[in-house]
């Protein structure tokens, strides 16, 4: 039986709208139909009629959890174009602010990938543990995402001695309570029988389509832009790239919540170095953008995150162009989604933790 | 490969092509190469095992432009190639990089950019009906 | 008025009624343990899980009457049919919702059972379990016909285990009647230690009958959006909402009474017991594929029934 099962705009696996027409003989799919752009905003253009100042705001607004990746990639790409260096202070601290984000971002889609597979248990008991990340960076910046942490030439905020004790107790428990998630994944059996071997990507799709981040790094392809392009201060803790094999909904979990236990490291190392690095140097003035170019690339929770800016001696950008994570991943979808039955394309579709309001702009 | 040998290796490639090129700080190298001879390059990227981030295109004034993002680690290589704007038509790399086919349908709908030989040159964001070309600047 | 004459009048008038014709049928069917009895015990198993899943999640959850609430609130709102649905479309809820209640008027705690009825608690629970399929193709939307082609699938799949592990208690019972395998309980014991394999598969297919992790495929909601209850609203969705759960209790209660039982009022905590059971397993289970639930019915619990009936027959 032929039939074309259309997923989205509208459907209850993502979050966000975007159209896939997957056409089925029985309940193997055989095609599918990519349509994205229900999210377009014109955040590009717009961006041409604001100050570099103001742009860092709209970026930041192009997604709700990438809220460090834009604001962060732009303004290294600006800071680049005016050629200043930022305190070292100030690099931590966007670090420590940035693996925040990857670790609650990692637990948002660590609970919806289990709410897609009917288990909803396991997404209550996530959502909540995410909670405690989410009031460490209410507490520190002033809101659970959009923290406006960046300015151009350093951070607007600092992170205090009195902030970091209840930061590590946090870190403590999140960490203790995704090794036991880590369990929950790689033992239940029910949701053994529902990743392992489901939305295969093979590494040579991966690097033909050049796939980015947890994606990537699940098939085999090892790409992160913390190791790559030594940015912030990732050169200086050490920590471990997750590369698996497989290419499967299994592995790309592992992965992600891997990371997790690798970004608690991270912090715990960056709270360790601030510690001797004078408080309140966390930004240089910057006067004025010459005219130039530069690229600002940052490892979001889904992948590297693109920034091209460009100026021309005003005010005003000339150029601002944004490449989400989700841009590259989505390509690869019809080749994840091929072969397998109907049940599992959603969960497929959720496991590139798809950005769609990112993709489309 | 560093980027001063990057850069030579370009010139023995290319010749007179390349137009231009600029060294930038942290790796970030930009070269500007003539319209129609960066499909070599792109092959050679490919034999490098290049990954192709995002094409960006750039309105100049008269002419159009497209920047290929690279990165041929540690470098990060924007190959740009343009072409005027009363006859804006630049070549295909999707034969080469897949993934290239949806970032020049957005350089098509939003510039106005003609990808010559694309395979599916639909609109991706904007919708079907819009004839508009947004990003230029007039 | 004078009170003192009321109760004459009534005591008057039901001799009355009882003298003109036998009153015992119509308590059955209406009150115990008929349709009365039957939506009190489903609005309390749906309570019930929706409490016990809450707490189990850390949530606070509704209280215990939410569903009787959701029930009135459904049956004031709007019930738009599709323009390419059928007739069955509001026929399909209805008949799911009567073939159901019949099977608590055979329950042997005062209701009206007979020899072979066991066979007619199969048809109708079929019966309903079709009207779901049929439900979801008269939608006139590709995610009701997904879910539709997949309840029947899964009918396909959990039918054998389920009709051998019956016929298995009623051959051991010698009866195919409610009432007398609920006799020959009380006489020789609880059937589920004496058909250890057949309860097993038994109970391994009530999660597929009534809906449940890790059985639910037909209305996964993530997946195809409901299946065949995404075009449903207003009393068509009541309705057929109450059929789903008042096939809670019944499947429960039939699970009881064939392997559980021994009085009326065990029967009732055995029933709430085993309920507390699936929850639990629901809770803790994602869904599988129709494809491994397919292995899982036909395979498994299939020879598993087999077991016990080859033992009894012999």
């Amino acid at each position: 039986m032929d039939m074309v099962v259309q997923f989205g705009p509208q459907h209850l696996a993502l979050a966000e709208p975007e159209r896939f027409k997957v056409h089925t003989e029985g309940e193997k799919v055989v095609d599918v139909e990519v349509a994205v752009g229900y999210n377009h905003r014109g955040i590009e253009k717009l961006a041409e009629r604001k100050t570099f100042e103001q742009d860092i705001l709209l970026v930041e607004r192009i997604c709700g959890i990438c809220s460090m990746s834009h604001p962060v990639a732009f303004t290294q790409a600006v800071e680049d174009i005016a050629g200043v260096d930022i305190p070292e202070r100030a690099n931590y601290l966007r670090m420590i602010i940035a693996e925040l984000e990857r670790i609650h971002s990692h637990l948002l889609w660590a609970g919806i990938a289990a709410e897609i597979i009917g288990i909803e248990t396991l997404f209550m008991y996530i959502w909540k543990d995410r909670e405690y990340v989410l009031d460490q960076l209410e507490i520190i910046t002033g809101n659970r995402n959009h923290y406006a942490w960046n300015t151009i030439g350093g951070c607007r905020k600092d992170i205090t001695e009195k902030h970091i004790p209840p930061l590590l107790t946090a870190l403590e428990v999140v960490e203790r309570r995704t090794e036991y998630y880590i369990d929950a994944f790689l033992r239940n059996r029910t949701i053994r029988a529902r990743l392992v071997g489901t939305g295969i990507l093979p590494r040579e799709d991966a690097r033909k389509l050049c796939t980015v981040g947890p994606t990537a790094r699940a098939s085999g392809y090892a790409v992160d832009v913390r190791k790559d392009d030594p940015h912030l201060a990732y050169d200086k803790v050490d920590f471990a790239e997750i590369v698996l094999g497989e290419g499967d909904n299994m592995a790309r979990a592992k992965v992600r919540l891997l990371e997790i236990l690798e970004s608690v490291k991270i912090i715990r190392q960056a709270t360790k170095a601030i510690k001797g690095l004078p408080e309140g140097d966390i930004a240089v003035p910057v006067a004025e953008i010459p005219p130039g170019e530069s690229v600002g690339r940052y490892e979001a929770p889904r992948g590297e995150v693109f920034h091209y800016v460009k100026s021309n001696g005003t005010f005003y950008p000339e150029r601002v162009k944004v490449r989400a994570p989700t841009y590259s991943n989505i390509q690869a979808v019809p080749t994840m989604l091929m072969g397998d039955t109907l049940a599992d394309v959603p969960i497929s579709l959720a496991s590139i933790d798809p950005c769609f309001c990112c993709t489309d702009r | 490969m560093e980027a001063e040998e990057f850069i030579e290796k370009l010139k023995e490639l290319l010749g007179r092509n390349l137009l231009e090129y600029h060294i930038g700080r942290r790796n970030r190298v930009f070269v500007k190469v003539k319209n129609g001879y960066h499909r070599d390059v792109v092959s050679w990227f490919q034999e490098m095992q290049a990954h192709l981030s995002v094409i960006s295109s750039v309105d100049l004034g008269d002419e159009l432009e497209l920047v290929y993002h690279f990165e041929i680690r540690p470098l990060e290589v924007g190959l740009k190639t343009s072409a005027s704007k009363a006859k804006p038509h630049i070549e295909t790399i999707s034969d080469i990089y897949p993934s290239a086919a949806w970032y020049e349908r957005e350089a098509m709908e939003m510039m106005g950019i003609v990808v010559v030989n694309h395979p599916d040159p639909r609109h991706l964001f904007l919708p079907d009906d819009y004839t508009e070309f947004p990003l230029r600047r007039y | 008025m004078f009170p003192y004459r009321w109760p004459v009048l009534i005591r008057v008038s039901a001799v009355r009624i009882g003298d003109l014709m036998d009153v015992q049928p119509f308590i059955s069917v209406l009150i115990v343990p008929g349709l009365l009895f039957t939506s009190v015990m489903a609005f309390l198993y749906a309570g019930m899980y929706r409490k016990v899943r809450a707490r189990m999640q850390n949530r606070r959850g509704p209280p215990f009457v939410q569903p009787f609430y959701d029930f009135i609130k459904l049956l004031s709102k709007d019930s738009i049919k599709p323009e390419k649905s059928g007739m069955l479309f509001t026929w399909a809820p209805i008949i799911a919702l009567a073939s159901v209640l019949i099977v608590p008027i055979l329950f042997p705690i005062g209701g009206l059972s007979f020899a072979g009825d066991l066979i007619v608690v199969i048809y109708v629970l079929n019966v309903s379990a079709i009207m779901l399929a049929v439900g979801g193709f008269s939608s006139g939307s590709p995610f009701g016909a997904v879910g539709g082609s997949r309840e029947v699938t899964q009918l396909f799949a959990y039918e054998l285990p389920l009709a051998i592990s019956m016929v298995a208690v009623a051959v051991k019972a010698s009866s195919f009647s409610l009432v007398g395998i609920a006799g020959a309980q009380e006489a020789g014991g609880m059937f589920f230690y004496q058909l250890p394999f057949a309860c097993i598969a038994f109970l391994s297919i009530i999660p597929a009958k009534i809906g449940l992790q890790p059985f639910d495929i037909p209305e996964a909601e993530q997946e195809i959006l409901g299946g065949p209850f995404v075009e449903y609203s207003g009393y068509r969705l009541a309705i057929f909402t109450f059929a789903n759960q008042v096939k809670y209790f019944v499947v429960i209660s039939l699970a009881v009474i064939l392997f559980f039982w021994r009085n009326w009022w065990q029967f009732l905590i055995t029933g709430f017991l085993l309920w507390l059971l699936f929850i639990f397993v629901k809770i803790i289970s994602a869904r599988v594929k129709t494809d491994q639930s397919f292995v899982f019915f036909w395979q498994y619990m299939g020879i598993l029934a087999l077991v016990d009936l080859v033992r009894v027959v012999i």
